[in-house]
This record gives C-alpha cells, structure tokens and sequence, in this order.
C-alpha cells in the first residue's frame, strides 16, 4: 500500500507536484518523517546541474547479438550533441532506449523532467515521453492528413487545449517555414518539407529534448542546408538536440559535444576540437599546382621527412599531414616555382579524418 | 485529456485517413455492396434450373420421352447418342447431370425400371440441386406406376378378403360338419362295442340230445313207475277188494267202497291206457323233439357261424371306423388350421388401415413449406450471409486497418504521445467496429429494399448484429495486434473464418457431424451469430428462447475485449521495435537476428 502510494505520488510530483506537496500528503497518509525524507531524497533526486540525459551502463542485445554494451553518456542543457557512427553500430537503438521504446537489457537512462528532478525512461516511459520528441529517420506523421490536421491530431494527443493549440501549432509551422502549407495533405509535401513537418510534430508538445534520427537522410544539399539551419534555430530557442547521423561533416558543423559510438560502445566524446586534439594534433596542407609536376616536390620532401608524417598526392593534389604547420608552409613555398601554385590551404583534419583514425585504431 | 477525448480524436484521426484513402472507402462502402450483389447472384433460386442435364435413353420408349419432356419444363436437356457421350459431357462440364433411362425401360420391370444418375460431385452445390429437381420428376413417374401397380394389389386383397369370407362359412359349416360325424362316429363305435356276439360255449348238441334222452328215459320212467303204481294200486285195489269183501262191513258200506274201488280202478286202467298212450305219445314226442333238436342244433351251429363272422365284421368295422374317426380328428384338426389361417388373413386384411392406393404408394406426403413465405433462397440465407459478410470484413479488414496504423510511421509518433494503451484499443474498436456497422447497414438497407425485414424483431436483431460485429472486429483486432505483416494477417483473417465455417452449419449440418464436433461447433460464434439472428429476423422467436445463446455471444465479446487488450499489450514492445527498424533504414544493415517468422 505504502509502495503503491509512493509510486502514485512520484508520478504525481513528476507530474507538477511540488516536493513540499508531497511531503504533506505522505505524512497525511502517515509516513513517518524519516520514511518521508528518505523517499523525497529518491524521488526527487536531480541530475547534476546542467544534466537533462544521463545515460547509465546501458546494454542491449537482440538474441545473442550485442548491439549496445556500457554506455554511459551526459547530455547537457541546451546543447547540441552529436552522435556519430558506423552505420549498425547501435546509435539507432540508445535513441530509441532514450526515447522508451525499447527498454535496454541493462543501465538506465535518466532525464530531467519539469521540476529538474530525475525520471527513469525505463520505470517511467510516459513521463519521460512527454520531456523528448523524436524525429525518425522516415518522417512520421499521417500522410492522407493536412499539416495542420497532423499538427492539431498531435497536439491534442499531447493534451494541448485549443488556444495553446492554435498558437503553437502556428509558432511551429512558421518555425518550420510550412505556414503556405498548412491545408496541404502531408503527402503531398515535398521531401524537405515532410521533414520540416516531422520535426514540427516532434516539436508541438514543446519538449526539452529533441532526438533527430538521420535527420538529413536522403535529403538533397540544398535542403540538407536549411534542415541545417531550423535545427540550429530550434536549438537556439533552448530545446537540447541529440542528433545522430553518419554523415560528419553534419554533425561536425552542428554538433557542440560529440559522442563517438562503435560496435556498441561509446569510444570517445567531447568538442570537436577536443576529439581532434585528443587523436590527431596534426596539421593537413593542401597544394595544388597547375604545373601538375608533384614528382620534384614529393622528391624534396624526402629530405625533410622527420617534419610530416605523410605525403602523397590524392586527386591532383599534394597532401600532406604535419604537426610544423608553419615549418612546412615554408618549406614548400621555397620549392615550388613562382606562378605554379593554384591554391595552398592548411586545415585541420576533418571529423571524418579522426573518425576513421579512431575506429581503425580501436 | 481524458480517455474520451483520446479515444475521440484516435477515432478522428482513423476515420480521416480512411475516409481520404480512396481505396479505403471503396472497400467500406462498396465491400458489402459487392458481396452483396454476389450472394444475390450466387443464391437468387430463380435461374437455378437454367442449367444443362444430358440424358441418354436406349430406344425411344414413351414413358422415358414423357420424361425428358417434362425436365425440358425446368432444365436445357440435351439427349445424347450414347452412354458414353452423356457421360463426358458431365466430365468435361457441358452439362451438370447425365441421366441414363435402362433399356427398354417399362416401370415396375425390375432391372428395367432403373434411372442412372452420373454426377460430378465436385460441382456440389449445382449437382444437388440439379438431381433433386430430376429425382423430383423421375420420383413423380414413379409414384405414379406404384399407385397403379398398388391398386392393382389392393383389388387382388379385397377379393382375396371376400373369398376368405365367403369360404370361412362353408368350413365353418364344414367344421360342424365334421364333428357330427365324428360324434355319430363315436355312437356308432359305442354301439358296436356294445353288440356281444358271443355264443356260450357249454352249449353241446351232444348234451342237449343226452338231456333228452334222459328226459326221455325219465319219462320212460316216470310212465313205466306209473305203471308200476298204478299196477301196485290195482293189486291194492284188488286186496282191498279182497278185504272188503271179507270184512265185516256192511254190505252197503261195502257196495260203495267196492263200487269206488271199482270206479278207481277203471279210472287207474284209463290212467294207465293214458300214461300208455302218453308213453307213446312221450316217444313220438321225443322223436320229433331229437329231430326239432338235430335241427335245431344245426341253427345253433349255422348261427354261431354267422354271428362268429358277424362279430368278426363288427370288429373289423370297429376298427374301420375308429381309424375314419382318426382321420375325421386329423380333418378336424386341418380344417381348424385352415379356419384359424383364414381368420388370420380375414384379419390382416381388415388389420389394413390405409387402403387408398396413392396413401400406400406414398404414404407420407412431404409437404415443404417455408416457415415463412418468400421468394427466394436469398432471405433464408440472410442470416448466414450477413454473418459471413460481418465475419470476413472483421476478420480481413480490422487486421488491415491495425496493421495499417502499427506499420505507419505516424504510430510511432502515436506511441510517443502519452496517450493511454485502452485508448488505443478503444479506438481501433471503435474505427473498426464503425466500418462493419456501416458495411452492415448498407447490406441491410440493400436488403430492407427488395425483402421485407420484420420490424417487430427488428431492435432485437440490431443487438444481435452490434454484438456479431463487435465479435468479429475484437477478434480481428486480436489478429491485427499479433501478426506485423498485412499478408500473414489475412491468412491468419482468412484461415480462422474458413475454422468457423468448417465447424458450422453452413457446409455441413450440425447433426451430420461426430456429436462432440457438433457440441462444439454449436458454440462456434459464426453459429451463434447466424442462428441468432435468423431465428429473430425471420422466425420471430421470442427473446426468452434466445437469451442464453444471446448471453453466450456477450461474453465472447467480453472475453475477447480483455483478450484484444492483453494481446495489445503483449505485443506492443514487440511492435515497436518492430516501427522503429522500419522507421530506421540503416538498421538493416545490423544484421539483426530478425526474428522467425
């Protein structure tokens, strides 16, 4: 009975109870003031400051194949978090133990609800539902409804009244770029704009997370730019993004932290510039001659091997990867002719250039 | 949001997508009005006998022409040349039946009288039809020979029964008859028993003549003592005389004594000339009385022969008779075998009750008359059709519209709602249970147009009908809920309605069946349904005689409600992980143990 009322009223503080409201209805119900602290201790316990995921030694396996096996994560408030990997590696399945809807074999995955504290996604999927909108990979909303009906159909399922209704579904089509749209059956949507339209219903119960699955799949550039830019606007209205997807550069670009899954684990996370500096703290230098005569210059820098690590000309282009970015931007202006060089660049190695680094590695 | 509200704007949502669907609202709306119009086709009775018969007939007798004519009234006949030929039509399905007369077919010739049917049985539902209505006409042939032949009969039994009658007299008369003789028999034989013929046996000619001849001698005797005495009385009367003479009596005294002595003696001399003459007249006596005697002894004799042979006679006569008398018993005996025999079949005869020859011929007259007059086949059939049109829609569309809204990817948006799971279920319920009632309804007003519906019964069969659809919708629900693919759902649709049609009475009748498949059969929803509503819609049954199969049907619809919710819930994990590798293309490339399907 006890338990059972426990179990009620966390459900109910996570609900909108505050915690002095439920300490006055355990006692009421004649728990003792111990009894009563040590349950708000642990039905209220919150996630470090700035957590809203936590991901605990989460395992899955499906039969006798792992797909997830101890992975432990944080996603801060208001971040963009990136997670990357190679296609089967499990980012779809911890998405969907994120979200609920698959429950993991081990660990917990605890998200931060209303009041701050901490909700189980396993013992609380409902609640925890309610804090996360999911964008799958393969838009999903109802395609013989208009925008608006699958907005409003949504919306009501998420218990919106009609004014809220009304002005948040506006918000978000306007948010979404799919105002003109509204009276538009949802098939007949272009492919954009039904991605536009997913992350608008993924968006209506105004979550504080937003899990976007592959969210540029199949997407032309052009459009792949402007999912670039809503993501970004709806991350800088506060909503924290966890964006997984296999193409870097996206994640490179979008992404404040990055986790880096493989063969379901996670190998490595941070900043970009942090994974980068962590794996690869060389240099890549990029010359291209019109003379296309790389023969003298390869033959060149064989005398000074000890400052690059490679060297090789890869699509009509001398590449060449050196911690002494300085040393060998000098080195190769001294020994290529005046008026050969079409273009010079140094960059850092790509997300994508670490990311095979690591998996090779590991 | 309540559960009303979820449920409401599920329902919404369901409808919406049905309703835009094209192929979704021809099948809702035109579904039924196609099985519909097919059952009509299928079952409407009025061109059932526009169907080709072959028959085969030997030689061109009348009665079998007669025949042939008369199935040409219901039925295209096509006669064939050969047997062979009729029966390959059959074969190669250019006609239904192949009739075959015998040769020289004459009813009532046994092993002529015989009609062939060759039929292929494949074709059950034309062929039964098809050799009812030619049995029917062959039968109405037959019945009518039979009548005749049985007239025939009957006339042969009622003279029989006179004659038995009549006859039944005289031996009665006979029987009469036989005893009086047998009784005078009896006297006859008593009679003669009682004549004795016996001679005695002492009786001796010899004796006889010895007794006369004693006799004789004693009268020999008797005369000569006379003699003697009379000579003695003379001596004495001489004496006297003497005496009387010398006696002192007085002379008168002695005159009269002498003169009486005188007299005595005279009169002893004429008893002595008598007893002479007797003597002699004793001998002549004796003489004729030896030879009356010889004679008479020769009469004995001649007599005892003849009553020796008499006697003789009788006994032969005694032992003639009796054996007459034996045979007159044995007579007797047969004669009231042969009474008791023709008594019997006097009785039998008028033991005979039906004695019209059409009773005899056909004595139960089949009158089949619908219990309620219509038209065609089609409103008996009603029932069952709108049961089968209800089941199959439930059982193939409510999958499909499960399966339809599980496979979405918009359900997992659903999912991700915080909708509650009875919602879900409520609302596939109800969205799937709206599509049957209007699928229903359109079958109803289709029929309501062209039958009439008992409006009496009509509330009641509405019950019925909601509960039939709810029934079929929870169950297909259930198999929604379990199957992830539309193609093993509406094997599973198919193959579960083909069960209940199998385990009912629409192919076979309950009563055919092994008495535990029938037990269960009779519990079989589709039965339930079907027998339910036929006895509402068309034989007005009172509700009191349905309410247990009705109570019966309620709480497979409850069952299956906590069913369709259990099965909803086991499944749903299962189904979203299912969504979510759908929604996920790159998750094939996991290599996933998938699994066994």
């Amino acid at each position: 009975m006890d338990d059972a009322l426990a179990e009620h009223l966390r459900l109910t503080a996570a609900n909108g109870l505050s915690q002095g409201e439920v300490k006055q209805l355990l006692l009421a119900a004649g728990w003792t003031s111990a009894h009563v602290a040590g349950y708000l201790e642990k039905a209220f316990k919150k996630l470090d400051k700035g957590i809203v995921i936590r991901i605990q030694g989460v395992a899955k396996s499906f039969g006798t194949k792992s797909v997830l096996s101890q992975v432990d994560m944080d996603i801060k408030s208001g971040e963009l978090f990136g997670l990357i990997g190679m296609s089967g590696t499990g980012k779809t399945t911890l998405l969907n133990i994120i979200a609920g809807f698959i429950k993991p074999d081990a660990g917990d995955v605890q998200v931060a609800v209303a009041d701050g504290t901490a909700q189980s996604v396993v013992r609380n999927p409902d609640i925890v539902k309610s804090r996360i909108g999911f964008s799958t990979q393969t838009p999903s909303f109802y395609p013989r409804l208009t925008v608006r009906e699958n907005l409003e159909h949504f919306a009501r399922l998420y218990g919106l009244e009609y004014l809220d209704l009304s002005r948040r579904c506006n918000a978000l089509l306007e948010l979404v770029g799919l105002t003109a749209a509204r009276e538009v059956v949802a098939s007949h949507l272009s492919g954009g704009m039904q991605k536009r339209l997913d992350i608008a219903c993924a968006l209506i119960h105004d979550p504080a997370i937003l899990i976007l699955d592959e969210p540029t799949a199949d997407i032309d550039p052009v459009l792949r730019k402007q999912l670039w830019e809503l993501i970004r606007q709806i991350n800088s209205k506060g909503t924290t993004i966890l964006l997984a997807s296999h193409f870097l550069a996206e994640i490179e670009l979008l992404c404040n932290r990055i986790a880096i899954l493989q063969n379901g684990k996670v190998i490595e996370q941070g900043t970009a510039d942090e994974l980068r500096n962590l794996y690869s703290k060389q240099y890549e230098l990029y010359l291209q001659l019109s003379s296309h005569d790389y023969k003298r210059i390869l033959e060149d820098l064989q005398r000074a091997k000890k400052y690059w690590s490679k060297a090789s000309v890869e699509n009509d282009e001398l590449v060449v990867q050196t911690p002494y970015p300085e040393g060998m931007l000098a080195f190769l202006s001294s020994h290529v002719r005046r008026g050969d060089v079409q273009s010079l660049h140094l960059a850092r190695p790509t997300l994508g250039k670490v990311f095979e680094t690591l998996v090779n590695r590991k | 949001m309540n559960i009303l509200d979820e449920v409401m704007e599920l329902v919404k949502k369901n409808a919406q997508n049905l309703i835009r669907s094209k192929a979704g609202s021809l099948v809702v709306i035109l579904g039924p009005l196609l099985i519909i119009f097919l059952a009509g086709l299928a079952f409407d009775n009025s061109n059932v006998y526009a169907v080709k018969v072959g028959i085969y007939r030997p030689d061109n007798a009348s009665v079998t022409a007669r025949f042939t004519e008369q199935l040409k009234d219901q039925f295209k006949v096509q006669e064939f040349a050969s047997e062979l030929e009729c029966i390959d039509a059959v074969r190669n399905t250019d006609t239904a039946v192949c009739m075959r007369f015998a040769e020289n077919f004459s009813i009532g010739v046994p092993t002529k009288n015989q009609v062939t049917f060759y039929i292929d049985y494949s074709r059950i539902n034309l062929v039964w039809a098809v050799r009812k209505a030619m049995s029917e006409k062959v039968d109405e042939a037959s019945l009518q020979a039979s009548e005749n032949l049985t007239s025939n009969l009957l006339g042969v039994i009622e003279f029989t029964k006179k004659e038995v009658q009549k006859e039944r007299d005289a031996l009665i008369r006979l029987t009469t008859q036989n005893e009086l003789v047998n009784k005078n028999t009896q006297d006859l034989l008593a009679e003669l028993g009682d004549i004795d013929l016996s001679v005695e046996t002492e009786f001796s000619l010899d004796n006889v003549t010895s007794a006369g001849t004693q006799v004789k001698q004693w009268a020999d005797s008797s005369l000569e003592l006379g003699e003697r005495s009379l000579n003695k009385a003379a001596q004495f009367m001489g004496a006297a005389n003497d005496v009387l003479k010398s006696s002192g009596a007085s002379s008168q005294a002695k005159d009269s004594l002498l003169a009486s002595l005188q007299a005595n003696l005279k009169e002893m001399d004429k008893l002595k000339a008598d007893m002479v003459q007797m003597r002699n007249l004793t001998k002549d006596a004796f003489a004729r009385f030896d030879a009356q005697m010889s004679a008479l002894t020769l009469g004995i004799v001649s007599t005892k022969a003849k009553l020796d042979e008499a006697d003789t006679s009788r006994q032969l006569s005694i032992r003639v008779i009796e054996s007459v008398r034996l045979l007159l018993d044995q007579s007797l005996l047969s004669v009231f075998e042969l009474q008791k025999s023709l008594n019997d079949i006097d009785n039998k005869i008028s033991s005979i009750e039906i004695t019209d020859a059409n009773a005899i011929a056909q004595p139960i007259v089949t009158n089949i008359k619908p219990v309620v007059q219509e038209k065609t086949y089609l409103n008996y059939l009603f029932p069952i059709l709108i049961v089968l049109v209800i089941m199959f829609t439930g059982l193939l569309i409510t999958p499909t519209l499960i399966l339809l809204d599980k496979k979405s990817p918009a359900s997992f948006r659903t999912y991700m709602t915080p909708v509650r799971d009875i919602s879900y279920v409520i609302a596939n319920f109800i969205t799937a249970f709206l599509i049957l009632v209007v699928q229903t309804a359109i079958v109803l007003a289709i029929v309501s147009a062209f039958f009439s519906i008992s409006v009496q019964s009509l509330p009641f069969t509405l019950v019925l009908l909601i509960l039939v659809c709810s029934f079929f919708t929870l169950l297909g629900m259930i198999v929604g809920y379990v199957f992830e693919s539309e193609e093993t759902a509406t094997l599973a649709g198919v193959s579960i309605g083909a069960l209940f049609l199998f385990v009912s009475d629409v192919i076979i009748p309950l009563e055919s069946m092994p008495e535990m498949f029938a037990y269960i059969a009779s519990f079989n929803p589709y039965v339930l349904g079907s027998s339910l509503i036929r006895r509402a819609m068309i034989f007005n049954s009172p509700l009191s005689s349905m309410l247990q199969d009705t109570a019966i049907l309620f709480g497979y619809v409850f069952a299956f409600a906590f069913i369709a919710m259990g099965v909803f819930l086991l499944t749903k994990r299962y189904s979203l992980q299912e969504l979510a590798k759908a929604l996920a293309p790159v998750w094939d490339k996991v290599h996933l143990p998938h699994r066994k399907k």
